[in-house]
């Protein structure tokens, strides 16, 4: 079987939802990252919050404009990694309200 | 000593230790459990979390399709927080830890999460707290709704306070440990109100804030004779009370003599008097007091709360029970559902929000669209009608083809029945409310429909004057003396009289001395009154004149304001009636 090496991914998000980092891309960012096994952290402000926990996110208050690190360390890093680039990048292009 | 002022619902003085419920109408119990009982608290807390999700997600999806998917993608992220692995470890930690309960442990695991969102610089996220009370209430409700602790594990009398109670939580008493209860919100007429009645505890609503004030266990007095409750009573205060108290036990006997008397006027003129009732246990109070039959059951409770609506069997067993107690003499007037749409569980998530519910789809109406529903209970109660004297009513009938529509089912019902050989009384007697202006101005050809009227004087005052008496701004307009009332009451009454057609009055005013003279002067023959009240008004008609009656219900139509009627009704009524026993 082919070993998968644990890898730490790092990538900075630019937030460009005019809403900031609210409830509905927050819900879909720890679904997605829930489906991974990697550990995924979210840092914002030098401060670190799990983003497997809805909890941890609601107290990232990322506006528009702002940066948030994604640090992703596991088998599946960087399925990961793109996965929630995508859905973060998705969730900003589905501005409703 | 902190005296606040109310609306009394159910006579009687209680002094006790306080219980607290919360605000949002938990009591969430602060003891402590065994080392042996941490998994179950896991299990528990799985369960409500679990239970609590799937719920949320159900919303979800209908929110997503009736509203859209951005609306329902907010439940979605509440059913995120409330599956969050991390927020469930740090709740089981502390049950593990400080043995706390899950409900105790969630609240203070909820609490700190909601302290660190308000104290969120961003505005528009500190604001996201209110969903987390949201949550939090959801799993408590989940956590305590299979094992309603606190209230169920009570083992010393008590005094309940809350912000409010809900009728199922009314309902849930245990009245032998329950002695009396005392609300900050809530109205006379309402349904928690009722309930209070039904189970004769002593309780005041509508006292406006006084949570903050009051501690569990501090001693407090409720007061349902005038509406008062008393936080932490000085000796003085306390031993007036406790002389009241024995007053009160020495008038309920010199009361209790009069059970088994008529209510007969001085002139030999018998008025029946019936009771109100809303479980089917309430029968027993209806006989204790001395009731000749019930003049108004109502079925709502059945339906209150419940997912789905009660299937035949189940309205069958409770329509059975309560006349089979009431025995074949006395009897049984049961009224179909009189609810909104919006108070039915087993609806409400098809239910359209309405702009102006007691103008809308509620009632007949309702049973009028879901002839499913409503032939349901007509089938229960058309079964049950074999085992004693029931009667049937509709309620908020507001046209005659409405009236005529609702018979109309009922004859369908009975043709089935027939079919089906099942036996039924196929001469049941059918009666409409009075309770909207239209069915008082048209109750000489509603007359020609039914064999019985029953004036609903709640209703009938509301609509009448367009006041929702909760309604603190307009409160002072919802006034029964209004001439208004008084008016279409008298037009009934003729109605009743020229077409031959039984007149029975229900509601608050029925059970009001100040009025009981108005009724008997313009003809009323029969009363449906709470039980409690029964031997009270049983001992003033066996004070009145008819003659009299009828001089001071012709003076009270002559009075142009509901100050004015009340003021003469009352003075009329004190003339009779020792001052003990007035309620203001």
């Amino acid at each position: 079987m082919e070993e998968v090496r644990p890898e730490l991914l790092k990538s900075v998000v630019k937030i460009k939802n005019p809403n900031g980092f609210h409830m509905r891309p927050k819900a879909a960012f720890v679904e997605a990252a829930s489906r991974f096994s990697s550990e995924v952290k979210l840092i914002w402000e030098g401060q670190v919050f799990n983003g497997k926990s809805m909890f941890e996110l609601m107290l990232v208050a990322a506006a528009e404009d702002s940066e948030v690190t994604l640090e992703v360390f596991g088998s599946d890093s960087q399925l990961a990694l793109q996965e929630l680039e995508k859905v973060l990048a998705e969730e900003d292009a589905s501005i409703s309200n | 000593m902190e005296v606040y002022r109310g609306i009394p619902v159910y006579p009687g003085v209680v002094i006790g230790p306080a219980l607290l419920l919360d605000t949002e109408g938990y009591l969430i119990p602060q003891r402590l459990i065994n080392a042996s009982e941490v998994e179950d608290e896991f299990e528990r807390l799985r369960i409500g979390i679990r239970d609590t999700a799937i719920e949320v997600r159900s919303n979800q999806a209908i929110i997503a399709a009736n509203v859209g998917a951005q609306y329902g993608a907010i439940l979605g992220a509440h059913a995120q927080m409330i599956e969050d692995p991390f927020l469930r470890n740090e709740i089981e930690s502390l049950i593990s830890k400080s043995y706390f309960t899950a409900e105790y442990a969630l609240s203070l695991v909820m609490r700190k999460h909601i302290k660190e969102i308000q104290n969120l610089p961003d505005s528009r996220m500190a604001s996201r707290a209110t969903d987390l009370f949201d949550i939090e209430k959801q799993i408590l409700g989940k956590l305590i709704g299979k094992r309603k602790e606190g209230l169920n594990s009570l083992n010393e009398p008590v005094v309940i306070l809350a912000h409010d109670l809900s009728p199922s939580e009314t309902a849930k008493l245990n009245t032998k440990l329950v002695h009396a209860f005392a609300t900050e919100a809530g109205g006379r007429t309402s349904h928690t109100s009722i309930l209070a009645g039904a189970l004769e505890i002593p309780a005041v609503v509508g006292l406006g804030k006084f949570i903050s004030d009051v501690t569990g266990g501090d001693i407090v007095i409720v007061d349902g004779n005038s509406g008062l409750l008393i936080i932490d009573p000085d000796a003085e205060t306390l031993r007036r009370y406790q002389k009241t108290q024995t007053d009160i036990v020495s008038i309920d006997a010199s009361l209790e003599s009069l059970r088994d008397l008529p209510a007969i006027t001085q002139d030999g003129i018998e008025i029946k008097l019936f009771g109100n009732i809303e479980f089917p246990h309430e029968t027993k109070h209806c006989l204790d007091k001395g009731a000749q039959g019930i003049g108004l059951y109502r079925t709502e409770f059945l339906f209150m709360g419940k997912e789905v609506a009660p299937s035949e069997e189940e309205q069958f067993e409770a329509y059975k029970a309560v006349v089979q107690a009431m025995g074949p003499d006395r009897p049984v007037v049961i009224r179909t559902l009189d609810l909104g749409g919006d108070k039915l569980a087993a609806f409400s998530i098809l239910h359209t929000p309405e702009k102006n519910p007691f103008l809308g789809l509620r009632s007949i109406r309702l049973c009028l669209r879901n002839i499913g529903l409503f032939k349901t209970q007509l089938r229960a109660i058309l079964r049950a009608s074999v085992f004693g004297n029931i009667q049937l009513l509709f309620p908020m009938i507001s046209t005659v083809l409405e009236l005529r529509q609702a018979k109309m089912i009922v004859s369908e019902v009975k043709e089935d029945l027939f079919e089906e050989n099942v036996p039924f009384n196929k001469d049941i007697p059918i009666g409409t409310m009075i309770e909207v202006p239209s069915a008082a101005i048209l109750s000489e050809l509603m007359a020609k429909e039914v064999s019985f009227f029953s004036i609903g004087t709640n209703d009938l005052v509301q609509y009448t004057l367009a006041a929702d008496r909760s309604n603190e701004d307009v409160a002072s307009l919802y006034n029964p003396g209004d001439p208004a009332v008084l008016r279409l009451i008298a037009m009934v009454v003729n109605a009743a009289k020229h077409s031959n057609v039984a007149l029975n009055v229900c509601g608050e005013m029925s059970g009001d001395l100040i009025y009981t003279m108005l009724f008997l002067g313009l003809g009323i023959r029969q009363l449906s009154v709470s039980p409690h009240s029964i031997p009270e008004i049983k001992q003033f008609i066996r004070m009145v004149n008819i003659k009299d009656a009828e001089n001071v219900a012709k003076e009270a139509m002559r009075q142009e304001t509901a100050r004015d009627v009340n003021n003469y009704l009352r003075e009329q009524t004190r003339k009779l009636l020792p001052d003990s026993l007035m309620n203001d």
